[in-house]
């Protein structure tokens, strides 16, 4: 379509006379426009800043914590300290093996030797093992054998223990009496036969003509 | 981010600024409003438009039309405050027309005629260009301006030529 042309001459001067009007600008300032425009240019580059900033500390974080998860495979399970609490829960739940006994139940050696004497018990307490088989007594057991380990110099160790043993079996604590510590008696070694005083001072003439 | 040479920016602004504020105007609107944010939204455009004064028209007119549609009250406010004391043209004393009287003649028209009649008289543009930007067709928009002119002629007192003799 052919563009318009008006084909009365009074209707193109009327519109050349509107043309003639000029619209009018009122508060729109082409230099506060261009200031407006360079400050939101500021504006959306500042945020396109922030934004790639926040996005590059996001990717960062993920591949931190990809890291470790993978480095680290106890990261998944929770902390440490729950970690060690889970362990030892699940030692603690392992069922006790055939040979194992439980704190709790007593065990039947341990009742037998509590039922025969004090005496047996506080030996027990030393060398177990000799006190659960008193009986055969020879320089082959092992308790025996361990006591010419320590005192290999020792002609009579195996009747020195064996002597010993007996004694602690037949009189029990009382075979060890308690040292007197007596002010009257401060010495405790073997007894020495006190000579009178007369003879030490040379008033027996006999026992001087001896010397 | 289109890196906008001053002397582009300054032509722009001289060449299309005037036209957009009284095609917003037309609009019953904050005219300056709209226009501002037109010529910023074209400064932030990653690339230049291939037409930039039909992309400035296209932007002022969908603006325009949805700040009418987003808020009437303060459309029928505006255009009551535009009626009483709002001129669109400068009034200067070598103009043929008066500048008031005409602007109060153009607010009388309907709003499809007075789009077209200010799209063409002071915005120079074709009938195609109109009928590109209102979404309609070229014997439309002549149908509309002829009729926007024949009303503002008889509104002046001068003779009417479709209705000649």
């Amino acid at each position: 379509m052919s563009e318009y042309e008006p084909l009365n001459p009074d209707q193109n001067e009327f519109e050349d006379a509107l043309r003639q009007l000029q619209p009018s600008v009122s508060e729109l300032d082409p230099a506060r426009l261009m200031f407006q425009a360079g400050r939101n240019a500021a504006l959306q580059e500042s945020h396109a800043r922030l934004r790639r900033w926040q996005i590059s500390t996001l990717v960062t974080s993920a591949c931190a914590l990809l890291a470790v998860t993978i480095l680290w495979p106890g990261f998944n399970t929770g902390s440490v300290n729950d970690r060690s609490v889970a362990t030892q829960q699940d030692e603690s739940e392992t069922p006790l093996l055939p040979e194992q006994h439980s704190p709790e139940t007593p065990d039947p050696q341990e009742q037998d030797i509590s039922a025969n004497s004090t005496t047996e018990a506080v030996v027990q307490t030393e060398t177990p093992t000799e006190i659960q088989s008193p009986s055969p007594l020879n320089s082959e057991t092992p308790a025996i054998a361990w006591w010419n380990e320590l005192s290999p110099t020792s002609e009579n160790s195996t009747s020195s223990y064996l002597t010993l043993r007996n004694r602690v079996l037949r009189d029990g604590l009382d075979a060890f009496p308690e040292p007197d510590f007596s002010p009257e008696t401060t010495y405790t070694g073997s007894p020495v036969q006190r000579e009178p005083l007369s003879v030490r001072d040379g008033r027996d003439p006999e026992l001087w003509n001896q010397i | 981010m289109v890196d906008w040479n001053p002397d582009v920016w300054n032509l722009l602004l001289r060449r299309y600024l005037r036209p957009l504020s009284i095609y917003a105007a037309q609009f019953s609107i904050d005219e300056d409003d709209v226009v501002q944010e037109a010529f910023l939204e074209l400064f932030q455009q990653p690339t230049p438009p291939e037409n930039v004064a039909a992309w400035l028209y296209q932007v002022v007119r969908h603006k325009s039309i949805s700040a009418i549609r987003s808020n009437s009250r303060r459309r029928q406010r505006e255009q009551t405050k535009s009626q009483q004391n709002d001129n669109w043209f400068e009034e200067r004393p070598d103009d043929q027309l008066d500048a008031r009287q005409v602007t109060d003649q153009l607010k009388e028209l309907p709003d499809d005629q007075r789009e077209v009649l200010v799209l063409k008289i002071w915005s120079n543009f074709t009938f195609t260009e109109i009928a590109e930007l209102t979404d309609s067709s070229s014997s439309t928009c002549h149908r509309l301006y002829q009729q926007a002119i024949d009303e503002l002629r008889k509104q002046a007192g001068l003779p009417c030529p479709n209705t000649n003799p």
